[in-house]
């Protein structure tokens, strides 16, 4: 392996290089390094890169290794999470705090021996879905940075898609990792609510709000959520069920399971897209897995109840802080938060019982399956001007549209990652896969089944990035 | 639905803490009937007795939702 093509390792790939002592982390990490100084004034990936801070972390690796599953591991931390000693400022123009402490996500990361390599990019508080932000630059999407990476964990998933990271942790309140993961080609988990400890992250809607991995193939997030995953003192809604291997075994496979193809949301999808679902769907069930088409009542009723706790609860958040910053913020989100600040009560419960019977409708139409497939996205990644986008000969804002396929899963409470499953003109898109709680291992091996064969030729943006700018 | 009025959006803030600055009535107050008009189609539901999902706890992480 030559020293440049360190950065492009997959996480398993690089831990068994260490493991070996091919490689120490002082060059995986000098890789990673070297990689964002070559390519993120391109792609715009980081916030804050902490270049001695990961360095003295790999060298304390190299001197006392531990054998932890991450140790050496280059990882971006979505600037929505608290990194003790790095700033928090989550997109925004002046908000800012100076943590000590790690969120407990970062805990987990840094007990397993992960490199940190500094904060990633993301919407303003993580309020959007594009990637773009009006103060720092927009993320760039490293298959063509003319196009969005999607977010709002756009940095971490950008950092992992182009070697500037070999792994990204985010935040998925709407889609903010399924997404990004999607339009960039990665793996990413939003896991079930209570799974991944949520102290230490800039809330933005406390009722969907998750942290999860980003990654470049199942592998590698199944290892990440194995470290992430587990109880957090510090998080009253953690969960402290017992934290299984999430890995698949080499022998996986899908025979004998029943998967639902989620038909409102196939639906939703450009021709490329909802036909390579499709054939997702006929090659899983060419391997001896059952699909069935499914529809869900409720569905329809999730783009109203999320518009109405989307704008209460992040007005809630940033209640404490609203007046003193509102000329800051950029306007779309003061114009959300403002909005939000005027929801009645009894509207904003009225969304919450919606949210209920829709979770039912769900529940009991997934008694006949064991998951769901869907789109991540309904289409690959817009160009970064772009207002709208056409699906369907129908023309929808980018917000909407980016949003239509992850959002109504959101709603659940549920475990959805995104796998990706093909190409269009060379750039990326996913599939969701979708589990009752705590399904995580059946969503993983579903998905390595899924990446194995349907092989995805693109997965390392070509070199060099900046070329294509 | 009927849109609010600058007025009625302007009082509805000041009674909820956060006043808007008069150049701000207008932005927020179509962000805010946007979303109400989305909100109506809920109401033909049959949400009497429903218990709301509140969060993590009713949503997915208790034993009780599994």
């Amino acid at each position: 392996v030559t020293a440049s093509a360190l950065s492009l390792l997959t996480l398993a790939e690089a831990r068994r290089e260490l493991g070996a002592g091919r490689m120490s982390a002082v060059e995986l990490t000098t890789s990673v390094l070297e990689r964002i100084q070559e390519i993120d004034g391109v792609l715009n990936a980081y916030l804050h890169v902490d270049s001695d801070g990961a360095l003295a972390q790999a060298r304390a690796v190299d001197r006392e290794p531990s054998g932890g599953p991450l140790e050496g591991i280059p990882v971006c931390v979505k600037d929505v999470i608290h990194v003790a000693g790095l700033p928090t400022t989550a997109g925004a123009a002046g908000w800012r705090r100076a943590p000590t402490r790690d969120a407990g996500a970062v805990a987990r990361l840094r007990a397993a021996g992960a490199v940190i390599v500094g904060k990633g990019n993301t919407n303003e508080f993580a309020y959007g879905i594009d990637g773009r932000n009006p103060h720092h630059g927009d993320c760039c999407n490293p298959h063509d940075p003319t196009r969005i990476a999607g977010g709002s964990s756009a940095g971490p998933a950008v950092a992992a898609a182009a070697g500037m990271a070999l792994a990204g942790l985010g935040t998925d309140t709407t889609g903010s990792i399924r997404v990004p993961a999607s339009l960039c080609g990665l793996v990413g988990i939003r896991p079930t609510l209570g799974r991944v400890s949520r102290a230490g992250v800039v809330p933005l809607s406390w009722s969907y709000d998750t942290v999860g991995p980003l990654a470049r193939t199942v592998e590698d997030a199944a290892i990440l959520l194995g470290v992430l995953a587990g109880h957090d003192p510090d998080d009253p809604v953690s969960s402290d069920r017992p934290v299984p291997d999430y890995r698949p075994p080499d022998d996986v496979g899908v025979r004998g399971l029943r998967l639902g193809l989620a038909e409102e949301l196939v639906e939703l999808a450009a021709p490329e897209v909802a036909d390579g679902v499709r054939q997702t769907a006929r090659r899983l069930s060419s391997l001896g897995a059952e699909i069935v088409e499914l529809r869900f009542e409720r569905l329809r009723n999730a783009p109203a109840i999320h518009r109405v706790v989307q704008l209460a609860e992040p007005a809630q958040v940033h209640a404490p802080w609203f007046e003193d910053q509102r000329d800051r913020y950029a306007e779309p989100v003061r114009r959300l938060l403002e909005a939000g600040f005027l929801i009645p009560a009894t509207r904003y419960l009225e969304a919450q019982q919606a949210r209920r019977l829709l979770i039912d409708d769900v529940a009991s139409t997934m008694t006949a399956v064991d998951a769901l497939l869907a789109p991540a996205t309904p289409v690959t990644a817009p160009p970064r001007d772009a207002s709208a986008v056409v699906v369907g000969g129908r023309s929808s804002d980018v917000r909407a549209a980016l949003l239509s396929c992850a959002l109504p899963i959101s709603q659940l409470g549920w475990p959805a990652l995104s796998v990706p499953i093909g190409s269009d003109d060379g750039m990326p898109f996913g599939a969701q896969v979708v589990g009752r709680p705590y399904a995580e291992p059946l969503l993983l091996r579903i998905a390595a089944v899924i990446e194995r064969s349907v092989p995805w030729p693109e997965r390392r943006p070509a070199e060099p990035i900046g070329a294509r700018s | 639905v009927t849109a609010p009025t600058p007025e009625q959006i302007a009082t509805l803030a000041e009674v909820a803490g956060h006043p808007l600055p008069p150049e701000r009535v207008g932005p927020a107050g179509e962000a805010f009937a946007a979303v109400m008009a989305l909100a109506v189609t809920l109401d033909d539901l049959p949400l009497e007795g429903v218990e709301p999902a509140l969060g993590p706890g009713d949503t997915g992480s208790t034993s009780a939702r599994e």
